[in-house]
């Protein structure tokens, strides 16, 4: 379709209006995500079966070894073992694995204000 | 979706990212800023190795990205002669091309990471516009390695706010591209405001 046709600019302007739209929609997104990252209360600390060991303890200032001492797995081989696949190789199902280690983390940290 | 991801870093690691990073220079729908994101907290929660992992996955970006331009080269060849015996989308094809050719370099280095939705168009409108290979390569690897770097150190620093952090990085990064998009058309608009039909 030749470049000058009314058709053409019309089309632009529909594509520049979708174009600010979408600005829009992300710039609040962004903001939104910002702010939400910006306040550590609203940190989710909730375990999920993608993360791997040693990310687990960071979300609970627990260092790394003790974390691995606190799932139970034998040394090698760990790393990067996500929660799902510890609690996969043991037969047990995710949720129990994850309701377990809550209390077991809290015992540690229990444990350490002593 | 995220979850899935992320569990594939934590499983797979450089594999999975280096496959992930070749599909998404292609244009295929694949996550790869995000899977980078968790590779960098897990390689500083020490739950994987981080060399490793940032070459495969510059590896992966670097051959798709080659891979998009022999497609846009091979594309056009095939089909130019066709396309051109429309005389307007000659024009356009040529003006395209002499675009590409003196001003293509940075777009292909700016839509590696900054405007990353953008990169595989520009990897077949390179190769089909015909872009200088040793430019194209030279700007699409270091693109590549910027976007490495500030993804896998964005998710290092992350520390436990992964979730969090791959939201922000890919809400500012949908910002990014959509104002481009709308200072692009707006400049265009703005230009014709006086032609009459």
């Amino acid at each position: 379709m030749p470049l000058n046709t009314l058709k053409f600019r019309w089309l632009i302007r529909a594509g520049f209006v979708l174009a600010i739209a979408l600005t829009l929609f992300f710039g609040v997104r962004t903001v939104a995500s910002l702010f939400y990252w910006s306040n550590p209360d609203l940190v989710d600390r909730q375990i999920e079966g993608w993360m791997p060991v040693g990310y687990v303890g960071r979300s609970w200032d627990i260092p790394r070894d003790d974390m691995i001492a606190i799932t139970g797995i034998e040394t090698p081989p760990w790393r990067g073992l996500s929660i799902e696949q510890i609690a996969e190789d043991r037969g047990i199902p995710l949720e129990v694995f994850i309701a377990q280690l809550l209390v077991d983390i809290q015992a540690y940290r229990d444990a350490q204000h002593d | 979706m995220t979850d899935a991801l992320f569990a594939l870093v934590s499983d797979y690691g450089a594999a999975a990212l280096a496959l992930v990073t070749f599909l998404s220079c292609l244009a295929l729908p694949v996550p790869s800023s995000m899977m980078m994101l968790a590779a960098g907290a897990f390689a500083a929660s020490g739950d994987l190795e981080i060399l490793p992992v940032a070459a495969a996955a510059l590896l992966g970006a670097v051959l798709g990205d080659q891979a998009g331009y022999q497609i846009g080269r091979l594309g056009l060849s095939a089909t130019e002669d066709w396309l051109r015996k429309n005389p307007s989308r000659a024009a356009l094809i040529d003006r395209a091309r002499s675009y590409i050719q003196t001003r293509g370099a940075v777009a292909v280095f700016l839509s590696r990471w900054l405007f990353s939705v953008l990169g595989p168009s520009v990897n077949l409108l390179a190769g089909g516009m015909q872009l200088n290979w040793a430019t194209f390569t030279a700007m699409a690897v270091a693109g590549e390695c910027v976007w490495v770097v500030v993804y896998v150190g964005v998710g290092y620093f992350a520390g436990s706010q992964l979730s969090e952090v791959t939201e922000l990085l890919s809400n500012a990064s949908g910002l990014a591209t959509s104002l481009l998009i709308a200072i692009g058309l707006g400049v265009v608009l703005w230009r014709k405001r006086h032609r009459r039909i």
